[in-house]
């Protein structure tokens, strides 16, 4: 069994967007019809949560949601399935935090990872719905902008223009 | 009619220009010359030396068949039998190469009209084509679908993928590869320190000779290090792990090439690329769903398999013709071995004198007629012949000065009542391949017009679209030479033909009208007409105007119309 110190925490998303997990991911279908990328770009719920994270990194913000105000959609089992995503949360709280030794304690890792996609989700969300095209080509768009950022006036690739539909 | 036309030259009189072309250039050899001959035969009306011919055939096999009476069982009672059966044979064996080569010409005209209307059919579309390229069409938007839905599924993917994570929080993991680093240099990872340590407190001396005993501040200095390095054996294991992977992931934010945004153009541009080919896959299936669906029913495989079907009828009737030439050459040589018996039998008994005298005097009668009928119709055949290379020459306009020069020196009709073109230093041309169109028109028109010149009958030529194919000087030599060698000339042409004729129009014409056909409008015809039904319209305008009646949507611009006014 592969080495995964979060299996039995949750991983949350504000409560008021559990809904767009839903509506943006194709975790489940609809009436028994499967859901289209454009419209579902995300594969699963874990998917856009850690997008979420790595946004709210960025940010270098985080948001400490208690009570209702946070939901869980699932647990940390889920990360096993992507063995990187389990080392990069924890390089992220090691570099976040400046302590090597934080990954002892993974629900700290968990909390601080929670705590930065409760500010990174609805950023995403905002990328998803922002633009005219479909959701798929208005976060490629945004994403692709978000790294821009950091090239400024050196960015050597053609901007991408989402898709109008 | 009847009174006034010899029934086979009566189409010769009424002659449609586009008809008239393949009269002379449809058909088999034979069925051509067939056609020559028997026109020559019409235009001679000799009907009388071959009523005649036919009288002395019908005395000579009954006096073969007197033969028999005279003696049942003898050889020349048996021969002059079989003399008789052969021209029996022979009038059927006639009769069958007559039909066989009226069939063949019937179908070789039957053949040329499929072929016409395949060609226009094939110009407003294949259907069957169209439909084949409809199915492709719709396969490959099949396939451009299923491709565009993948990409974007692949597209899609790479929201999941490392390289995102790993290009948005480089900082962040490049810190930690730093702060493990550390770790690593102070040598708290890997782990190994820890038993040599433990083991140099127990032994209270330091491996560099050091003393460690009790209560001495190296001793406790080594048992600070021993106690975090305990602390951190439980996790180190880990970090020395996420140092090594952070080495890696370090790598990984360097290599430009394998980026997310690298990754996710170079997607994206493989998204819009198979968009693009959906998009033209849609427009071309819709294209051509449209296409077909405004195509008229042409039937184009009906009309195909009709021709194929006529073609082998062709192959049929080409058989019996030969079967039925070689009938009669046959017949023919047995009746010349039988002739030549018989008078050799009749010879000699004294009993046949009487009736050799009879058919001696009938095979003279004969050949009188036959040599006769032949010279007339040689006679009249080059009549015909140098009429019609006069009338050709003029109306393609040859160089008679310079005939040397010319590529056209000569048109006649053979012995073999084939009609030849002649080249420079005789050279024979075919004229259905080496004539343009203009000159096979001019050659059919130049032979009727010099049949009907030759019979001296005084009736009009009605020609309709004598003057398609044609251009320029030739068509106005074509147009002069049949007004000007026709004992009463009427054409029906159109629009198209009478530009650069309107001068020889005014010369020649007595009466000029126009006709306008009803279903012509709106797409020809400039007016709505006053007829709700598909009729002919005519009215006085020359080939010079137009009216309310017949104005065509071109009349108002063209200056060599003027409207005519009530």
């Amino acid at each position: 069994m592969s080495y995964n110190p979060f299996q039995v925490l949750d991983l949350k998303v504000p409560s008021n967007y559990h809904e767009d997990l839903t509506r943006y991911s194709r975790t489940q279908s609809v009436a028994g019809e499967k859901k289209n990328p454009l419209d579902n770009p995300f594969d699963r719920y874990v998917d856009l949560w850690m997008l979420g994270v790595c946004i709210g990194a960025r940010e270098r913000r985080t948001n400490e949601l208690k009570g209702a105000a946070s939901k869980t959609f699932i647990t940390g089992v889920v990360l096993a399935t992507d063995p990187d995503r389990i080392e990069l949360l924890e390089l992220l709280a090691i570099g976040y935090t400046g302590d090597p030794y934080i990954v002892a304690e993974p629900r700290k890792v968990i909390d601080l990872a929670n705590g930065l996609a409760a500010v990174g989700v609805p950023m995403v969300i905002d990328m998803l719905k922002g633009g005219r095209g479909r959701p798929l080509w208005n976060l490629t768009e945004a994403v692709i902008d978000e790294f821009d950022r950091d090239l400024g006036e050196a960015n050597p690739f053609p901007k991408v223009t989402a898709k109008k539909q | 009619m009847d009174t006034k036309f010899p029934v086979g030259l009566r189409e010769l009189f009424f002659t449609d220009g586009d008809r008239a072309q393949t009269w002379i250039e449809v058909g088999t050899q034979g069925v051509k010359r067939a056609r020559v001959l028997n026109a020559i035969r019409s235009l001679l009306g000799l009907d009388l030396i071959e009523k005649a011919q036919d009288h002395v055939k019908e005395t000579v096999k009954s006096f073969n068949r007197d033969l028999k009476s005279i003696g049942p069982d003898t050889e020349a009672g048996k021969v002059g039998d079989r003399l008789a059966q052969i021209e029996v044979e022979m009038a059927e064996a006639d009769k069958s190469k007559g039909d066989a080569m009226a069939a063949l010409s019937a179908i070789a005209e039957q053949i040329q009209d499929f072929e016409n209307r395949i060609a226009e059919a094939l110009r407003q579309g294949n259907r069957e084509e169209l439909e084949r390229q409809v199915t492709a069409a719709n396969n490959q938007l099949r396939v451009a679908e299923r491709t565009e839905i993948q990409l974007e599924k692949q597209h899609s993917e790479l929201f999941k993928d490392t390289s995102l994570a790993l290009g948005l929080l480089a900082p962040h993991v490049l810190r930690a590869r730093g702060l493990l680093g550390g770790l690593k240099e102070r040598g708290t990872i890997p782990q190994k320190f820890l038993p040599i340590l433990e083991e140099a407190v127990e032994e209270e001396t330091c491996v560099c000779g050091t003393s460690l005993a009790k209560g001495t501040p190296a001793r406790q200095h080594v048992c600070d290090l021993i106690e975090e390095h305990k602390k951190v054996d439980a996790i180190a294991d880990r970090l020395t792990d996420l140092n090594v992977l952070s080495a890696r992931f370090a790598t990984a934010i360097e290599a430009h090439e394998s980026s997310w945004p690298v990754r996710t153009r170079a997607s994206f541009q493989l998204v819009s690329a198979a968009q693009e080919t959906l998009r033209t896959a849609q427009e071309r299936a819709k294209e051509l769903e449209r296409q077909l669906e405004v195509l008229p029913d042409t039937a184009v495989p009906d009309l195909t398999r009709a021709k194929k079907s006529a073609e082998e009828q062709q192959r049929v009737q080409i058989r019996a013709e030969r079967d039925a030439e070689i009938t009669i050459r046959n017949l023919d040589r047995e009746r010349t071995l039988l002739t030549k018996k018989r008078d050799q039998l009749l010879r000699s008994e004294k009993k046949y004198a009487r009736l050799r005298a009879n058919l001696r005097a009938a095979d003279d009668i004969y050949g009188v007629l036959a040599l006769t009928f032949a010279a007339i119709q040689h006679g009249k055949m080059v009549q015909v012949s140098d009429e019609m290379n006069r009338l050709f020459l003029g109306m393609i306009v040859a160089n008679t000065e310079q005939a040397q020069k010319a590529i056209i020196q000569r048109a006649e009709i053979t012995q073999d009542y084939d009609i030849v073109v002649t080249g420079p230093q005789g050279r024979r041309l075919d004229p259905d391949r080496d004539l343009n169109g203009a000159s096979r028109r001019a050659i059919t028109l130049a032979f009727i017009l010099a049949l009907a010149k030759v019979s001296g009958i005084d009736a009009p030529n009605v020609i309709d679209t004598p003057l398609g194919m044609t251009s320029g000087i030739v068509r106005q030599s074509i147009l002069r030479t049949a007004a000007e060698n026709s004992a009463q000339l009427v054409l029906f042409l159109t629009p198209a033909e009478i530009r650069d004729v309107e001068d020889l129009l005014d010369e020649f014409a007595g009466e000029v009208w126009t006709m306008s056909n009803t279903a012509h409008y709106p797409m020809m015809l400039v007016n709505e007409p006053s007829a709700d039904d598909l009729r002919v319209m005519l009215c006085t305008c020359s080939h010079r105007q137009f009216c309310e009646m017949c104005e065509r949507t071109s009349d108002e611009l063209n200056n060599r119309l003027v409207r005519r006014t009530a």
